[in-house]
């Protein structure tokens, strides 16, 4: 599996966060969360833009000579409409009888992708396809919203999938429960609510800073349905691969934020050291996480040829899904 | 669990150096932050197996009403 990933420039630290913020501790980020810096887009540099650098160290001529279909995950496209898959074929200069669409997933986005790839290829729809996750959110954010300004960084990745690599890529278990579909949202600027100029800043019960235009992030609750439902989803992937997590050599989830990981780690009782934490330096990239982590392991030595990685996403929607890759 | 252990390790998860008792409020804290909240969120699954709403997490000021959300049947006397 070729995989690459790509992230902005301008770099946001915990010592930058607590010049605006006194009262947040850089130490207690870095304990609790995990985070240390998160690379910030530029202000013209969009989730497009991020998707045709990355795939641009990724391809070479004849990857995009073979390219059959493009899948690019982001919640932070350019316009309503087009889809950005159509512009990024366009920059790429891929052949034009192929296949391209956005799908709007965010921390599970990596695991539907590599799903959607399986089933293409599979169906003989196509045979070589390129996976693309790009996401600012910190576009998204209150510039005083201190919570998700120390979670949230942006970035890209990208994959290449051909009939080889998808033989290795196992069963998957996919989850929705759209009752919480309030708990991590950007309530303004679609056509339900519009995007408001006047929006009124307010204050949540923990004293963080936004307005509806914004994203909003209701923590306890996410961390409530990861404790009831990420549990449920790994025994599932298990199951569904007739294995136990003794067969898995490395384990990599969504990495949300460093508390939350331990905790679901212990939960569950995988060990520690088949466990991926690291987002010390990029903070949670949304969709992008997964593919970074993969590509850390795989360039570190951490996951080898031939070791069974099970991959686990979850967050907003909610949607969750993991799977069992060879690697 | 008794209520004494339970305000000693409350006060070590949520990093606050005054100890603490049952009328001590919670919101008086700089400490008690939404990352403390989350370390709560863990704590109160992992030692007492319940879960709480965000609603029910907001309502929370001095240690008492922690303790009663939690269920004082929980706690040794």
């Amino acid at each position: 599996m070729k995989i690459k990933s790509y992230l902005p420039d301008q770099i946001l630290s915990n010592d930058d966060l607590a010049v605006v913020f006194p009262e947040w501790s850089p130490r207690k980020i870095e304990k609790k969360i995990g985070i240390k810096r998160r690379h910030i887009s530029a202000s013209d540099e969009t989730a497009l833009d991020m998707a045709l650098k990355v795939c641009e160290t990724l391809l070479t001529d004849n990857d995009r000579e073979i390219i059959d279909f493009v899948l690019l995950c982001t919640q932070s496209p350019d316009y309503y409409l087009p889809t950005s898959a159509c512009m990024l074929q366009d920059r790429l200069r891929l052949k034009t009888g192929i296949g391209a669409f956005d799908y709007n997933l965010g921390c599970s986005g990596f695991i539907y992708g590599l799903s959607l790839a399986k089933g293409l290829i599979i169906s003989g729809i196509a045979s070589n396809v390129l996976l693309v996750m790009s996401e600012t959110y910190t576009k998204h954010i209150h510039p005083l919203d201190k919570g998700n300004r120390s979670i949230f960084g942006d970035g890209a990745a990208a994959v290449l999938l051909n009939s080889d690599d998808i033989s290795k890529i196992h069963n998957f278990s996919l989850g929705t429960d759209g009752r919480g579909w309030q708990n991590l949202i950007i309530p303004n600027g679609g056509l339900r609510k519009r995007f408001d100029e006047n929006a009124i800043d307010w204050t949540d019960e923990n004293g963080i800073l936004r307005n509806d235009n914004n994203l909003y992030m209701n923590g306890p609750e996410i961390f409530n349905f990861t404790i009831e439902a990420v549990p449920k989803l790994i025994e599932e992937v298990l199951s569904k691969n007739k294995c136990t997590i003794d067969d898995i050599d490395y384990v990599i989830f969504h990495q949300a934020n460093q508390y939350m990981l331990q905790y679901l780690r212990d939960l569950i009782k995988i060990p520690e050291d088949k466990f991926y934490i690291n987002m010390l330096n990029t903070g949670n990239t949304v969709s992008v996480t997964i593919p970074i982590a993969l590509e850390n392991c795989l360039n570190g030595g951490t996951i080898n040829t031939g070791d069974k990685v099970l991959l686990a996403g979850f967050g907003v929607g909610y949607s969750y899904g993991a799977t069992i890759i060879t690697v | 669990m008794t209520i004494n252990v339970f305000t000693k390790e409350l006060a070590e998860l949520l990093e606050i150096e005054d100890d603490l008792s049952l009328e001590t409020n919670l919101k008086d804290y700089e400490e008690y932050d939404s990352m403390s909240i989350m370390s709560l969120v863990a704590y109160v699954h992992k030692t007492f197996g319940k879960q709480f709403n965000a609603r029910q997490l907001n309502q929370i000021d001095t240690v008492e009403s922690l303790v009663e959300l939690i269920g004082k049947e929980s706690f040794d006397s």
